[in-house]
């Protein structure tokens, strides 16, 4: 900043500083409040249907609890069974079907949706995972106690690490 | 409204925002949203204009919360917040650009007599209202509000005038270094 543009922003400061307060529409506070802090519910819902949509996609590269609706040969689960055992192997099958559904989100949710994700990360992640285990029961998955443990903490996991991983991403490159 | 949020300084409920409290934002909005309301109102001829600038500022500032220092005032990062939205939607528009005030600076601090005198006689060689409403904010820095009381005309039309006569002031001097 040269001296001439410095001092034609003290100008401006200084009438900034000094300027009369003028009544904002409450229409305006509303409306930013709208864009800034977006309805979790809204946000719950549009992540629940890319849920939906990535997560049996998923299936096709990591089976979950034997479920292969699309008979591929190959599955993320054989490979981190063989460098895993079978325990580590449900907790990485819970993260990564949780990762993959967050990390795509980052494709339809604006950074403030994302920011909302964050507040209640824990919680949206907890019954995202449940969900599933509902939905992969229905579908005729057998679950057992102790892996089904293991795979929500799995899927805890990989939602707190993508979730915050997104966030500070955006954050940093796409919002200012 | 938290009471204790209240009591807070600018750079605390900044700090507090930073953090993930919400409701820090209701109170800096609300102390300053008058204040960049009014400052934009009076750059801006459309209330409407204005009002989607103060939400444009206000959503810049949540943008980068994350970049604000708290161990410097408040104040001034919300007004280089609020004036670079502004010259981004000068910029955007393609406004006439009717508030340059460098321009301004420049001419005001021309310290050299011989410069002087001719920006006087250009100045005076524009048509009268123009020349008016130039010397009006060039020489006595009146703001378009009081340049239009004067001229018994509106703030945008005083806008136009002085906008108008600074780009003819600016070709008659490249004509003239030329």
């Amino acid at each position: 900043m040269d001296l001439g543009q410095k001092n034609e922003w003290l100008k401006d400061f200084t009438e900034f500083s000094n300027v009369t307060s003028d009544q904002v529409p409450a229409s305006a506070y509303a409306r930013l409040k709208k864009r800034l802090f977006p309805s979790p519910w809204i946000v719950f819902g549009k992540i629940l249907g890319v849920h939906a949509v990535v997560g049996s996609l998923s299936l096709a590269v990591c089976n979950q609890f034997g479920l292969n609706p699309f008979n591929t040969q190959q599955s993320l689960t054989d490979w981190f069974m063989k460098i895993a055992g079978h325990n580590f192997c449900m907790l990485l099958c819970g993260m990564f079907f949780m990762m993959t559904t967050y990390i795509l989100s980052n494709l339809i949710l604006t950074f403030e949706e994302i920011e909302s994700v964050k507040r209640h990360e824990w919680l949206q992640t907890g019954i995202i995972g449940l969900v599933s285990l509902a939905a992969f029961h229905f579908f005729g998955a057998e679950l057992i106690g102790t892996f089904m443990a293991l795979w929500i903490a799995g899927a805890l996991i990989g939602g707190y690490v993508s979730i915050e991983g997104s966030y500070r991403f955006r954050r940093n490159f796409f919002t200012v | 409204m938290s009471k204790d949020l209240k009591t807070k300084s600018d750079e605390e409920l900044m700090q507090s925002y930073q953090d993930g409290g919400v409701a820090a934002f209701d109170v800096l909005f609300e102390r300053h949203s008058g204040r960049v309301f009014g400052f934009l109102s009076k750059r801006l001829t459309k209330k409407k204009e204005a009002e989607d600038l103060l939400q444009e500022a206000f959503f810049k500032l949540h943008r980068s919360k994350h970049l604000y220092n708290s161990t410097l005032p408040f104040s001034p990062w919300l007004f280089s917040i609020t004036r670079s939205v502004l010259l981004d939607f000068a910029k955007k528009k393609n406004l006439e650009d009717p508030v340059d005030i460098s321009d301004f600076d420049k001419i005001a601090i021309a310290e050299n007599p011989e410069i002087r005198h001719d920006l006087e006689g250009l100045v005076s060689a524009l048509p009268q209202t123009q020349s008016e409403a130039l010397s009006l904010r060039i020489y006595e820095d009146k703001t378009f509000e009081e340049i239009a009381s004067r001229l018994s005309t509106s703030p945008e039309n005083a806008r136009q005038l002085v906008s108008r006569g600074i780009k003819k002031l600016k070709q008659a001097l490249v004509r003239k270094e030329d």
